[in-house]
């Protein structure tokens, strides 16, 4: 088995377990046999994989598998048919990492349910397994389905040793009957414990070496138990080595969760020492490292929880008065700098050569993916390199991609139907198919409308801000329509579109300049507003007011 | 011996009956002085019990003479005699009954205050038995420090042998604090170190750095209105009091000189918003202020030297703000002193209140000239504490409260040869020198 | 490499991408070509030079004196009115160390290796102050911490190139109050103390024993399991192997002659004592010994342990055969160890030159550095604290520091109070 690429046998043997230990195979038919299990989606626009598409086409979907697809297919009697016009059929959509329904890696895990002694110390248990404390919850269900998405790897945050990942797919009813591979991958992470040994960064890394370097005495002691059993100390099993066993014979990958420049180089540097088959999760600031996770050549799973730009590393090499030399800047130039450079992340390592996988890990809601996705792809992303970092490398990095992944024959019917394009602000997925199964998603809600004559805000405003930044103002120009707003804002950084909308006296409005998202939240009172600004590039929310300024333009 | 002034708030020395023991601890406090004047004290005294200061008439000869910060006498002479200042000038001679002291080659500076200290109040600042420090509760006119003053710490020794010859000393904690007093730093009692028992009112801004009591219970913090409820209940009770009618409150009643605009008050207020609001406070309580710590002081700077408020600064030993420049805490000083703002140097603790001048250096390295630097840490404060007729600079008449250094007291290098507090001469018997003057002698060999 | 790095990577391998045109300008080597002519260089080692010049090719000290020629393509700082001292080393630090000092969950923990973050703006602080070099230690919570590390403060660097190339391992260790201190953890004494590292010295003897007897037997049975490699006495013997510098906390003068008898009876020699407050007292058994001292100029009383430290303790203990250094402990006293250092001269009467060295030349050596930092001599690191005047005299600032001669910090080119002021102060003015 080669080291890089994931293990293609693994994948063929899917439905044939090749580990009594662990190897959950449970990819089946729905049970519910209520509902057809056999339909036809005709003329439909179809994006096979990312780069092919067949403007018109028809997927045959039974027992849960694509049977068929392609311009001309012959329908069975027993299909179901669904005229597609005017949509557009994706694979569905993979988040690699996701805590959906996870109990925290770290020590906050205690209380899961699976802290017996037996279970090991919370932060401490490589023998936990992601698919056994899964816990559904149907409105993140239906929440992640609504943005297309058809399977999650169940990744736990945190922790140093927090468990093993699995494979889920957003199927309903028994949860377990929807994990498609369990364990994924070791976890490791950098997150010391609380009230015991490893509590610090340094103490975590001495922690997980002399973890591995125990498994890999265990596998000695077994080697050598095994060529002869009459000599030589008996092995002794624990359920930590046990769990470890794999990752250090290379059986099994290691996701290492780093995401700090120097965590991504520290950790690098460890599993090369252990001579893991890992990937790296999280890679916040990969961009900081990219020339060495290209060297690398392993494929990456990037988290779309972006940091706010004060907690990136280097942030003080540009501030004025810790500057580098020569690298001084502003601090709003320095923050929006640093917060494109996070954006751009995903597109700075894909244009490196290095496979990623996006994912919501660590994100609060992880159906926040999508919004994150558009702004990786405004700092550069392509469409195509989205889709692949959402279906293909994901499958992959998931030993999935012989049946997840894209529209093709024999893979398993995970699909996402939209009218519009995927990744449009706009974009409303009507049906996703999870192994055949056929989900509705309900119209996005609409805006409710404002009672008519309670407030307009048409007309300019002028704010005064003053945020961690520095002080600046904003020129708004807003138009109102209904309960719909648009306009202008003018801030230090030049023009910007607004848009938001007027619930009573609220009104929200949202705004994109330099990169960053501004969401503005106020209560408007005659000619004067007040209320919050914030955007999900920071962790601050500012104190918000403006006046209506009279006359004209501004 | 200090003598009555015109001030009747300066305290006179209490003489109290000496018994024999003590008159003989007193001739041998003496006799170390005349080894003193034969320029080798310090190199004998091993004793772990300081010994207080030696009454004398001393002649200070030959050296230079720094009567305040931008005069200096070369060559000069400084007749001591009664405690007080006899004469200072080059044409000088000494006296048949002087002790003569040969400081050529060296400096004769005031002697030096710091405006800000616990000295007396705390030994082992990790062991909380020996810390007298904080009281419970926030208002606390009351208290005094004065009467928790040790006035045998090791902490005194230590401080004065390096030139600080007077000190604030001062409780911390809730809003109102208590009572600093301002101490010379030799005598046999706490109260007869007083230059002024009640020298000014410590508070703390409201939701600053005032803490609770010790291991108190969390608890919502007195705000700023109930500051201005508790001075208008003072005032109310003192016009109630002044018809003759009510009880009395210790609190109030301590109040009173305050009030009255007699004692100021220290506000420890430190960033730009802390010091709006001590300003506030002094407006609205019509009182007089003056502003310890005084961080980020600079950007009111014009303000404070419009009202002039005295600014006693925290000690410049300490971490800049995240977003300030390097050298923010020690430029800060200079800012201060050329927008006209009186200043006075600190330490804020009391182990290290003998280096108040080593803070004062910093200030100097970053555009505090150092004229300025030395009145910051003699007669500005000196008159911030109304006692600049007493101490702070070397003029005839005042207290001889001065020291003989190979240098200026800013200069971490500079040795300080003599001290004289209120005349009398300072044995360098302090436990540091004692400790130093015992291991030197230590056998190699055993 | 791991053992030095933490797991980094030697090498300048540095990021691109979209902030390509920001990283170029790091890439720059570090190491420079630098001349400093016309000033007054404080060799520390071999006396003042006034109008003297030094030059630095490719990062190392080429030629000091005062009728130095500078190649032709030196970039020269003119240094007339200036005064040079070597980088200061600070000897003892918790700057920049990332996500935990002290690993207070356990009594022992020499397996650790700390871990530092290269963005911390204490680093740019105390550069400000002419430091160039620290000494990062664990803390000392516990009776044998972690293995520390030695960096130069390379701004604006990947973390991988702050460390001092050929700095030895070192350990912390810690005596007295700080590890007893902690509640429901054994030891709770100094008796206690004593017997912890005994304990774990045996455990880390019996280890190599059993390491010993596993490459004989293996010469026999290539089959045979080797015993496990436990990290923590591993450390520990490399320890006894006198492969790693030990660096214990302490304060009274009881617990470091038990520390070095402890040392004695497992054959290895104690490094230094960090603070080592009343190292005055032990003179003769230090300089038999062979421990320095890394001390405080004048920190005393915060503690019983600390009520006899004395300032004449740097004084007397150089004066009595036991090398001393002084180190900060502090991301603030780090600024000013200059101010600390003169106080050497105040309290005894130390030296000038001797006192520059409780901050360069004695600190250096303490981390086994002394052969490439610490003075200014043809041969060695030019690494620079560049001050207005003489470094001890009060109004003297740092006006440029310098490491491998490179400039990491400016006064001119750097945020000032005063400036900041002037900028405030002149948009006032517009607004007017």
């Amino acid at each position: 088995m080669t080291r890089h690429a994931l293990p293609a046998a693994l994948v063929g043997a899917l439905l044939l377990a090749t580990n009594a230990e662990a190897q959950i195979q449970r990819v089946q038919a729905p049970a519910d046999g209520q509902e057809t299990t056999v339909y036809a989606l005709t003329d439909a626009r179809i994006v096979v994989m990312p780069g092919r598409v067949m403007e018109r086409g028809t997927i045959l979907i039974r027992d849960g598998r694509i049977e068929a697809v392609g311009p001309q297919v012959a329908i069975p009697a027993d299909a179901h048919r669904l005229d597609m016009t005017g949509h557009t059929v994706y694979p569905g959509l993979i988040d690699v990492a996701s805590t959906l329904g996870l109990p925290p890696g770290g020590s906050a895990g205690a209380g899961d349910g699976n802290n017996d002694d037996a279970a090991g110390v919370p932060g401490l248990q490589a023998r936990r397994l992601a698919a056994d404390v899964y816990r559904p919850d149907d409105s993140a269900l239906d929440a992640l389905r609504a943005i297309g998405v058809t399977t999650v790897g169940l990744a736990f945050k945190g922790g140093v040793l927090p468990g093993r990942s699995a494979a889920l797919n957003l199927g309903a009813g028994d949860p377990h009957l929807q994990i498609l591979r369990s364990p994924v991958a070791v976890q490791v992470a950098l997150e010391g414990r609380r009230g015991g040994y490893p509590a610090t960064l340094m103490a975590t890394q001495a922690y997980l070496r002399q973890a591995f370097l125990d498994a890999g005495h265990y596998r000695l002691q077994l080697q050598a138990f095994a060529r002869n059993p009459s000599g030589g100390p008996r092995p002794v099993h624990t359920a930590e080595q046990q769990a470890l066993l794999p990752a250090v014979s290379g059986e099994l990958a290691v996701w290492i969760e780093a995401s700090r420049e120097n965590d991504l180089k520290r950790m690098m540097a460890f599993a090369e020492e252990m001579g893991l088959d890992y990937v790296l999760l999280g890679a916040q600031e990969g961009y900081r490292v990219v020339d060495e996770l290209a060297a690398e050549g392993r494929p990456v799973i990037v988290s779309l929880d972006f940091p706010a730009p004060g907690a990136v590393t280097g942030r003080a090499f540009h501030s004025p008065v810790t500057a580098a030399p020569g690298q001084a800047m502003p601090r709003a130039a320095a923050d929006s700098m640093i917060t494109r450079a996070l954006h751009a992340n995903p597109a700075t390592l894909l244009g490196a050569g290095i496979p990623i996988a996006l994912s919501s890990h660590g994100l609060f809601q992880p159906a926040d993916l999508m919004d994150r996705v558009r702004l990786a792809m405004e700092a550069g992303l392509s469409a195509d390199d989205a889709l692949g970092a959402l279906t293909l490398t994901p499958a992959r990095l998931l030993g999935l991609e012989a049946v997840l992944g894209s529209i093709e024959a024999g893979k398993l019917a995970n699909l996402a139907v939209l009218e519009g394009d995927l990744f449009a602000e706009d974009a409303q997925v009507r049906h996703v198919f999870v192994e055949g199964r056929r989900f509705d998603i309900p119209d996005r809600e609409p805006t409710p409308a404002a009672a008519p004559g309670e407030v307009n805000v048409s007309g300019n405003w002028h704010a005064n801000i003053s945020s961690p930044m520095g002080a600046f103002s904003l020129q708004i120009r807003l138009q109102q329509e209904g309960n719909r707003v648009t306009g202008q804002l003018t801030g230090p950084m030049g023009p910007a579109p607004v848009q938001g909308d007027v619930d009573g006296a609220a009104v929200r409005l949202s705004s994109s300049m330099a990169g960053l998202t501004l969401r503005i939240h106020v209560t408007v009172d005659d000619n004067r507003m007040s209320g919050t600004v914030s955007s999900p590039d920071f962790d601050e929310t500012i104190p918000f007011t403006a006046t209506r300024t009279p006359g004209g333009d501004s | 011996m200090i003598h009555m002034t015109a001030d009747s708030r300066v305290r006179a020395p209490r003489r109290f009956p000496q018994p024999a023991a003590l008159r003989r601890l007193g001739s041998l406090a003496l006799a170390l002085a005349l080894t003193a004047a034969l320029g080798a004290l310090h190199e004998t005294a091993a004793q772990s019990l300081s010994l207080g200061g030696a009454d004398g008439t001393f002649f200070i000869r030959g050296g230079t003479v720094i009567p305040t910060g931008g005069q200096r006498l070369e060559g000069a002479g400084i007749l001591i005699r009664d405690g007080r200042i006899a004469a200072v000038g080059r044409d000088i001679q000494a006296p048949a009954d002087a002790i003569v002291i040969d400081a050529t080659g060296k400096y004769v500076y005031p002697g030096m205050i710091n405006s800000n200290t616990g000295l007396g109040l705390s030994e082992i600042s990790a062991v909380e038995v020996t810390v007298d420090l904080r009281e419970a509760g926030d208002f606390n006119p009351h208290i005094r420090a004065l009467n928790a003053v040790n006035p045998h710490t090791q902490m005194i020794p230590i401080t004065r042998v390096n030139g600080v010859t007077a000190a604030i000393t001062r409780p911390t904690g809730g809003i109102i604090s208590g009572q600093a007093a301002l101490l010379q730093l030799d005598g046999w009692t706490a109260q007869a170190m007083a230059l002024r028992p009640y020298a000014a009112l410590i508070m703390n801004v409201p939701g600053g750095g005032g803490r609770g009591p010790r291991g108190g219970a969390a608890r919502r913090p007195p705000d700023l209105q109930e500051v201005y409820d508790y001075f208008a209940a003072a005032r109310e009770y003192h016009r109630v009091r002044a018809g003759g009618a009510g009880p009395v409150d210790l609190g109030f009643e301590a109040l009173g000189p305050v009030l009255e605009g007699e004692v100021p008050v220290i506000i420890n207020a430190n960033g730009r918003e802390q010091i709006e609001t001590a300003l506030g406070m002094a407006e609205e309580l019509g009182i007089r202020i003056v502003i310890v710590g005084g961080r980020g002081s600079y950007h009111l700077a014009d303000r404070l030297a419009e009202g002039e408020i005295p600014v006693i600064l925290g000690s410049l030993q300490s971490t800049v703000g995240a977003d300030d420049p390097y050298d923010a805490i020690y430029a800060e000083p200079g800012v201060l002193y050329r927008a006209g703002v009186k200043l006075a140097f600190s330490t804020g603790d009391v182990a290290n209140a003998r280096h108040v001048a080593h803070h004062a250096a910093l200030a100097m390295a970053y555009g505090l000239p150092e004229d300025a630097a030395l009145n910051a840490l003699t007669i500005w404060p000196a008159q911030i504490w109304g006692v600049d007729g007493e101490i702070g600079s070397l003029e005839v008449g005042k207290s001889a409260d001065l020291f003989v250094s190979t240098g200026s007291p800013m200069d971490a290098r500079s040795q300080v040869a003599h001290v004289f507090i209120a005349g009398r001469q300072i044995p360098f018997d302090d436990y540091h020198t004692a400790l130093f003057e015992k291991f030197k002698t230590r056998p190699l060999d055993r | 490499m791991i053992r030095v790095l933490n797991g980094l990577r030697l090498g300048t391998r540095l990021a691109g991408g979209v902030l390509l045109p920001l990283l170029l300008l790091m890439s720059q080597a570090a190491a420079q070509d630098l001349a400093i002519s016309g000033a007054t260089i404080l060799t520390v080692t071999d006396g003042t030079i006034e109008n003297g010049t030094v030059v630095v090719r490719n990062g190392k000290i080429t030629a000091v004196g005062q009728d130095v020629p500078i190649p032709a393509g030196v970039p020269v700082i003119d240094g007339s009115g200036r005064y040079v001292m070597p980088g200061i080393v600070d000897a003892h630090s918790h700057m920049a160390m990332d996500r935990g000092v002290n690993e207070g969950s356990e009594t022992v923990t020499p397996e650790l290796i700390i871990d530092m973050r290269n963005d911390d703006p204490q680093l740019y602080r105390a550069l400000a102050g002419g430091v160039t070099t620290i000494h990062v230690l664990h803390g000392s919570a516990n009776v044998i911490g972690a293995q520390n590390a030695v960096i130069k403060l390379r701004w604006g660097h990947p973390l991988e190139d702050m460390y001092v190339e050929g700095a030895p391992r070192g350990m912390k260790f810690a005596l007295g109050e700080n590890p007893k201190r902690s509640t429901g953890r054994y030891p709770a004494s100094r008796m206690g103390i004593e017997h912890t590292l005994r304990w774990w010295f045996n455990q880390a003897r019996e280890y190599m024993k059993e390491w010993d007897a596993y490459e004989a037997a293996r010469r026999r049975n290539p089959d045979l399991v080797p015993p496990r490699r436990d990290l923590r006495l591993e450390a520990l013997a490399d320890v006894l192997r006198g492969e790693i510098l030990t660096h214990v906390h302490a304060y009274r003068a009881d617990e470091m002659i038990m520390m070095m008898e402890v040392a004695d009876e497992f054959g290895f020699t104690v490094a230094t004592f960090q603070h080592g407050l009343e190292g005055f007292k032990i003179t003769n058994e230090l300089a038999a010994h062979g421990a320095a001292v890394s001390a405080f100029a004048d920190n005393w009383a915060y503690k019983v342990e600390a009520f006899d430290a004395i300032p004449h303790a740097m004084y007397l203990m150089w004066s009595r055969g036991v090398r001393v250094s002084l180190n900060s402990d502090s991301g603030e006293r780090t600024r000013r160890m200059y101010q600390e250092a003169a106080k050497a001269m105040k309290y005894g009467g130390m030296p000038e030159d001797e006192a520059l060295k409780l901050i360069t030349l004695y600190a250096a050596a303490d981390v086994g550095i002394d052969h490439l930092v610490g003075s200014i001599e043809v041969g060695k690191d030019g690494d620079f604290a560049i001050f207005n005047g003489p470094p001890f005299a009060p109004a003297s600032r740092v006006e440029m520091t310098i490491i491998d001669g490179r400039v990491y910090f400016d006064r001119e080119e750097a945020e000032t109070l005063e400036k900041q002021l002037a900028r405030n102060a002149a948009e006032r003015e517009d607004d007017r």
